[in-house]
């Protein structure tokens, strides 16, 4: 802060802590700050200080007043920081793809749950990449997906899915670890729903990093659907993670 | 470079490569548009600006939407119109074409709406990369850092950001006393300074913390030549903002100064040179830098990025590559450029690809 001569202007601040080692903690414009002290000063609580500041730090290198005053007045201290982070987290996935059988298709990226005609039964995958793992530590408060189903493949009805969650990030070559399993999106032919509320356990191993995917699994290869995949509908599968830490 | 697979990319070699282009309008966790009818686009991306990424389109006012197959009125009224600039965000992806009716689609990155304005018929989007929900949002109060390197920046950015850090940067510790006072960007980019460290946000939408070296990995191999790439030095020369030495200044735990000082000793610029018998100092003062090791890192490591205001620059003209970003390291006729600028057009018709690129 300079006047307009460019010389550098005093603050007032009122010590809250004495001086211990190099620095003291004193209120500056009603928010608790560490200072540093000049090493000749000594500093008591509810002093008046005047304070300097140079780059990102301040320093206290006089106390002026008689005595320490009651208290320094006027104005109104801004709300204390927030101590809780939260966030929401849209994730959409890197890759959307179906494992049949003992291979990976490469004529689609759509996914699709369980076995047509015989030739092997899928697993649907949707892989998120990195960003989940980008608040490691946090806490999942809850986990949504949006999903489509495509208006072919199987009975025009709505189907029962079987979600599964995936160990992997990225696509694996061989075929992918699936985990914990729960009811999937029941939909028609050509439904949407931009809301499948998933675990929150799943979520949170997203968040830390143990899992990385979500697939379409049916042991029994029945009922057979497809699902959107990145290539039919752009927001396919993607994942929102609230979190707070 | 956005990684792509090696059927897309050898069909970028293809002379009638074909694209699409797919833009997505977000609010919050709220899809608002799923494609929306873009005429003409461009990403441009700057690595010296604060905010690196811009991107411009240009949208018809009325068109069929997909998402219901209505007619709708793109005009930017409503609080949750696609195109307003209330917190939306424009996903950016683009596809090709690779045979076989097959389409690969890359996310370019994730944008916030600064303006939209109604022209005639058309309306006029500006959006700027995530970096902008930090430059804009100040510290209410001044942060006072008491964990980690690590944890400080994630103070300042989180929610609007998430981070990844590159695991071979080493945490440590923030003094006592630091105090950022309003500016949350220069926060951020002091303490990147002091770490040394670089922050680039990525294509999925975070925040990517890693060295500040140049990547050592070729992205893209590209030959010059006549209807090809097209290759030359830019017409610009100036003395304006050009350091070829660094002095990075800090605080010992006793209250001692410490100083790391780095020369640039190569280059047209190099210290002691031609271009001025004495050096050119660059001064920055962090009490996050409490060693002498910290500081010379520091002053090594703004010297780096500084080098790229010093290095010779040049123009490159292509064909467009999606799958192309600023900071890849690229060869032309053998020759090593970093991609410090580029503008990507969007749509068909939209001509070539620039770049300005620096020598190492």
């Amino acid at each position: 802060m300079t006047n307009p001569l460019f010389l550098p202007t005093a603050q007032k601040a009122l010590a809250l802590t004495v001086k211990s080692g190099s620095t003291c903690t004193a209120e500056i414009g009603g928010v608790s700050t560490v200072i540093e002290v000049a090493r000749d000063l000594t500093v008591a609580v509810g002093d008046a200080l005047l304070v300097l500041r140079s780059g990102a730090t301040w320093f206290a290198f006089a106390r002026y007043s008689t005595a320490a005053p009651a208290a320094v007045t006027g104005g109104s201290a801004p709300p204390a920081a927030i101590g809780v982070r939260t966030g929401r987290m849209v994730i959409t996935p890197i890759e959307t793809r179906s494992r049949q059988g003992s291979r990976w298709r490469t004529d689609t990226d759509d996914t699709y749950q369980g076995q047509y005609g015989g030739n092997g039964n899928h697993i649907g995958c949707a892989f998120y990449g990195r960003k989940a793992a980008t608040v490691t530590g946090a806490t999942c408060t809850g986990a949504a997906i949006k999903v489509r189903r495509l208006d072919k493949g199987g009975t025009n009805a709505a189907q029962d899915t079987t979600l599964r969650l995936v160990t992997e990030r990225f696509r694996p070559s061989g075929a992918p670890t699936l985990s914990s399993t729960t009811d999937g999106p029941n939909l028609r032919r050509g439904q949407t729903d931009t809301y499948v509320e998933i675990p929150t356990s799943w979520g949170q191993a997203m968040l830390d990093g143990t899992s990385g995917g979500l697939a379409l699994y049916e042991a029994d290869g029945s009922p057979y659907v497809i699902f959107a995949g990145r290539g039919s509908w752009g927001p396919a599968w993607t994942l929102t993670i609230s979190w707070r830490r | 470079m956005i990684e792509i697979t090696d059927i897309a990319a050898a069909s970028l070699l293809r002379g009638n490569q074909r694209r699409y282009l797919r833009v997505e309008s977000w609010l919050d966790e709220t899809l608002l548009d799923d494609d929306i009818p873009v005429q003409a686009g461009v990403e441009e991306v700057d690595r010296s600006s604060n905010v690196p990424e811009r991107l411009t389109l240009t949208v018809p006012r009325i068109a069929k939407r997909t998402l219901d197959g209505i007619r709708y009125n793109y005009t930017p009224g409503e609080t949750n119109s696609p195109l307003a600039a209330n917190g939306q965000f424009l996903r950016v992806l683009v596809g090709l074409g690779i045979g076989n009716d097959q389409t690969e689609w890359l996310t370019r990155g994730w944008y916030v709406i600064t303006e939209s304005k109604v022209n005639g018929d058309q309306i006029n989007v500006q959006a700027g990369g995530l970096l902008w929900l930090i430059q804009e949002a100040r510290l209410v109060n001044p942060l006072q850092p008491s964990g980690t390197f690590k944890s400080t920046i994630q103070s300042l950015v989180e929610p609007a950001l998430t981070v990844e850090f590159d695991a071979v940067l080493s945490d440590r510790s923030v003094p006592a006393s630091v105090n950022y006072d309003d500016d949350r960007l220069n926060a951020l980019n002091a303490t990147l300074a002091a770490w040394p460290a670089a922050a680039e946000v990525t294509s999925e939408g975070f925040l990517y913390v890693t060295t500040t070296t140049d990547p050592s990995t070729v992205s893209l191999e590209l030959s010059a030549g006549v209807g090809g790439t097209v290759i030359e030095a830019t017409g610009t020369s100036s003395r304006d903002g050009v350091y070829n030495a660094v002095v990075a200044q800090g605080t010992l735990a006793d209250g001692g100064l410490v100083r790391g000082v780095m020369y640039d000793t190569t280059g047209p610029k190099r210290s002691g040179g031609p271009f001025n018998p004495l050096p050119v100092p660059l001064y920055f003062d962090s009490p996050l830098i409490t060693t002498q090791a910290q500081a010379d890192a520091a002053a090594r490591s703004r010297l780096d990025t500084l080098r790229r205001t010093t290095s010779q620059e040049f123009d490159v003209e292509m064909v467009p590559h999606p799958a192309l970003q600023a900071g890849d390291r690229i060869e032309v006729d053998g020759v090593p450029y970093i991609v410090e600028q580029l503008s990507l057009p969007l749509t068909a018709g939209g001509g070539s690809m620039k770049l300005r690129v620096r020598s190492l």
